[in-house]
């Protein structure tokens, strides 16, 4: 369909796109043959914590959350599409702010038709895991400037995003609904500076690195939306690299989550409710860390639409680690930290105006009891977090 | 339509008050409404015998419509939401499809999703959110009006759209829906 000289006049107007600040106009004009399309986004947040710091030292107010991301997607040929994100998100001490790659794969089409759509994705690619997480980092696509954090836990999101392997998916659609299955095999990513003291309370001098994994996703739409089921479910696999003279084993991390998710669409507004079983593992570390619990989390989630531009939000958001101890009173009588690390229900009030098609402010209240998805990094020494705390949050958005 | 009747109801009450002040006092009674209701149906009988109707602007009916070129000339509401819905991205014979909308808040494009899709815009443009920013999929060409519309799918291979009625031109191809 494009011949190669086109083709490469078009990889390097992509690389000058991401050097130059015309990338609207060279879209605008590449838009129309339909093989290449340039996107981003843009968000700048503000947060303010009574006590416990999330996203920076948002006791005193901080400005320490920021998005800012392009993706590029090119079909070079009908069958094949590249997709590519480069990212730069600051979030307090969770992440850095550096640019980085998010997602960067081949997209090779097995079949397209008018029922059916299948193929193969490999490289870095978006992890099919609920409704929300290959989307998770564009204010638009979410239902609050903050995810519902007892399903998409913010301080490791480099890991939950994406991971390095082949993906298939799968889209039927029929008279009765849409069916969309993707199964993936992968390597996680251990990047996320919070994601040793997520396994082992601290960091270790060792390193982790995630070996073979897999993830499934089923979702099941009526009416082109209006109700839409989703199940998902993954084994995901770490090892721990021990350093030279490093007390710990060389052990490994098992994590294998089951989510069910239901939304119901109407015209002024959305439920939403997903519900997880989370299975935590660490084995042939010995003895006291080799442990092994299960918990749940759940969200339940109202939206209203006042009118095109106006909408409100209200969610019940409840996450525990350890369904034998839910309100860690073993757990703080093993580790010495608090007991209220182990769970966390948080009731949001969220607010969204569209000023305009692309460009958003919102704003929302947390009134959250627990700490369970508290950043350990952000608040040392933990015995001096809060188990009820509020946190305010503002945030304005961009996207093109 | 509703709109533009009440309206004319209102202005005309207005007038009638000024002239009689007893009932601006004393707001409207019981038998001010049973007139009011009255000349409202007269109204609406005498537009309709007159077929006036059709002269207001009812909801203008929306076309969908293609390149001149395009193969078909029938799709089914299925296969419509699969290619508006950036999932399916071929014609039949392998072309590519070429998918242009209006911007969300244009009454076109309301009456389209509401009327054809049978959605909501804000599903619509989550729909294709979803595609763009997780890497999978491509978003549709927005055009800022119908004329604009009509000008890119008529030039356009492989093109679809859509359009109001009064818009249609033999510059492209009405499909019909099945």
């Amino acid at each position: 369909m494009m011949n190669k000289n086109t083709a490469f006049k078009s990889l390097t107007n992509l690389v000058f796109l991401c050097w130059s600040n015309t990338g609207l106009c060279v879209e605008y004009q590449y838009d129309r043959n339909d093989s290449i399309q340039i996107h981003g986004f843009a968000a700048q947040s503000f947060l303010k914590s009574t006590t416990n710091d999330f996203f920076g030292d948002s006791e005193d107010g901080s400005w320490d959350f920021r998005e800012l991301g392009i993706n590029g997607l090119w079909r070079p040929l009908p069958r094949l599409q590249l997709s590519l994100q480069f990212v730069a998100r600051k979030a307090g001490k969770t992440d850095d702010g550096k640019l980085r790659v998010d997602y960067i794969f081949a997209d090779c089409k097995l079949f397209n038709s008018n029922a059916v759509n299948s193929g193969l994705r490999l490289g870095r690619v978006t992890n099919p895991y609920g409704f929300y997480n290959e989307t998770r980092d564009i204010v638009a696509t979410r239902p609050s400037i903050l995810l519902p954090q007892s399903v998409y836990f913010d301080a490791n999101r480099n890991f939950a995003l994406s991971s390095n392997g082949v993906q298939f998916y799968h889209e039927h659609s029929g008279k009765s609904g849409d069916y969309l299955f993707q199964f993936g095999v992968f390597e996680p990513r251990t990047e996320d500076p919070d994601f040793e003291p997520a396994i082992f309370l601290q960091n270790e001098p060792g390193k982790l690195e995630g070996t073979t994994s897999w993830m499934g996703r089923l979702l099941y739409e009526y009416d082109f939306g209006r109700v839409r089921l989703g199940l998902t479910t993954a084994s995901i696999n770490v090892d721990y690299d021990p350093a030279p003279g490093d007390p710990i084993r060389p052990g490994a991390f098992h994590f294998h989550p089951y989510i069910a998710s239901v939304q119901y669409n109407r015209e002024r507004w959305s439920l939403t409710a997903e519900y997880a079983r989370r299975s935590t593992h660490l084995d042939r570390f010995g003895a006291p860390r080799d442990i092994d619990f299960t918990g749940n989390s759940y969200f339940i989630q109202g939206i209203y639409r006042l009118t095109p531009r106006w909408e409100v939000l209200l969610r019940y958001d409840s996450l525990t680690w350890n369904d034998d101890d839910p309100e860690g009173r073993d757990f703080e009588a093993q580790t010495g930290l608090p007991n209220h690390y182990r769970f966390a229900r948080d009731w949001t009030f969220g607010v969204r105006w569209d000023l305009a098609q692309n460009v958003m402010v919102r704003a929302e209240w947390h009134r959250v009891s627990g700490t369970g998805w508290l950043s350990l990094l952000e608040n040392p020494p933990a015995t001096e977090t809060s188990q009820r705390w509020n946190l305010l949050a503002f945030s304005a958005a961009i996207k093109f | 339509m509703k709109n533009r009747l009440g309206n004319r109801h209102h202005n005309r009450h207005h007038g009638r008050r000024r002239k009689t002040p007893a009932s601006a006092s004393g707001g409207r009674t019981r038998r001010d409404y049973g007139k009011l209701f009255a000349q409202t149906a007269a109204l609406l009988w005498l537009c309709y015998s007159a077929n006036l109707l059709n002269a207001l602007p009812a909801e203008p009916t929306i076309r969908v419509i293609a390149n001149p070129h395009v193969e078909i000339d029938a799709l089914s509401k299925t296969s419509l939401r699969s290619i508006f819905g950036m999932r399916n991205r071929t014609w039949p014979k392998g072309d590519f499809i070429r998918v242009f909308v209006l911007e969300d808040k244009n009454p076109t494009h309301i009456l389209f999703t509401k009327q054809i899709l049978r959605t909501f815009p804000y599903n619509l443009r989550r729909i294709w959110d979803r595609r763009i920013y997780s890497g999978t999929g491509q978003s549709p060409t927005v055009v800022d009006s119908e004329e604009e519309m009509r000008r890119q799918v008529s030039l356009t291979d492989n093109a679809i759209g859509y359009l109001s009625n009064k818009w249609v031109s033999d510059d492209v191809k009405v499909l019909d829906l099945k």
